[in-house]
């Protein structure tokens, strides 16, 4: 079942079914009060403004944000969490996407610079087959030295 | 809570303004009770001051409590006119009417009234 609730003119708070002072105007104006004490503070010309216990006071400085900024936040930190994708799984997407961005370019430089130098060693690496070709000689090698040897030389 | 003795405001347009609760009390008279009045100060119209009639209580600065629990409280005191049968001498009722004139049967007074809570 719900209840159907109104709200205090003064203080703001709800009002259930069977409380409350319906306090009725010459002009016409119903006010509509939860108890005594609000009805009272408004007899009496108060502001509930100034009054720190009502919700227009509460609003006014600020008093109830906090709790409600945490529910968004939450809410919204849900919404964009990542999923493990084929073949990734979800903790290397999340180490990619803590990583800032130089960090990034420094992991990427490195990755080539390997590539980098193993190709370099393959090269030299065959380099090294050849020269040693050449030392061991042969109606084969002699055709490759000339080329080879002037280079030999100027280094 | 109108005693004897009480003014009370006239929102009917028989003439009278203010009228003065002259039915002994027995008890406190509230809404939707039929009391005897003096007619206090009036204009031109159906009564004059210093005439005894009856009236019935349509608002009162003292809260009353319904059956579901909530209250209701008026900013003045006040009566409609009417005859020795419960029919209203004007013919408006310019104030409210609670539902509480129900059931003292005073369906007259409340089909006139404009504002009924």
């Amino acid at each position: 079942m719900v209840l159907k609730t109104t709200t205090c003119r003064f203080s703001g708070l709800r009002i259930y079914p069977g409380r409350g002072i319906i306090y009725i105007k010459t002009d016409g104006q119903q006010w509509l009060f939860i108890n005594r004490k609000a009805k009272s503070l408004f007899m009496q010309r108060k502001r509930s403004a100034k009054i720190a216990w009502t919700t227009v006071y509460r609003k006014q400085h600020k008093k109830d944000l906090e709790a409600q900024v945490a529910r968004k936040k939450r809410r919204t930190a849900n919404r964009v969490q990542a999923r493990a994708i084929v073949g990734v799984s979800l903790e290397v997407i999340n180490k990619r996407r803590s990583e800032k961005p130089e960090q990034r370019k420094a992991s990427r430089e490195a990755a080539l610079r390997e590539v980098k130098e193993r190709a370099k060693k393959t090269r030299a690496d065959k380099a090294a087959t050849k020269s040693s070709d050449v030392k061991k000689g042969g109606p084969k090698a002699a055709k490759v030295m000339p080329r080879s040897a002037p280079k030999g030389g100027k280094r | 809570m109108i005693g004897s003795g009480a003014v009370l405001h006239v929102s009917d347009n028989s003439g009278a303004r203010t009228v003065q609760c002259i039915q002994p009390s027995g008890r406190a008279w509230g809404v939707g009770d039929v009391i005897t009045v003096a007619v206090q100060k009036a204009i031109k119209g159906k009564v004059t001051a210093g005439q005894v009639c009856k009236a019935v209580i349509t608002e009162t600065k003292k809260e009353f409590q319904r059956q579901d629990g909530s209250v209701i409280k008026f900013d003045k005191n006040a009566c409609v006119l009417v005859n020795n049968k419960g029919q209203p001498i004007g013919s408006r009722v310019l104030g409210f009417a609670t539902h509480e004139l129900r059931a003292r049967q005073l369906m007259k007074v409340l089909s006139l009234a404009s504002r009924v809570l």
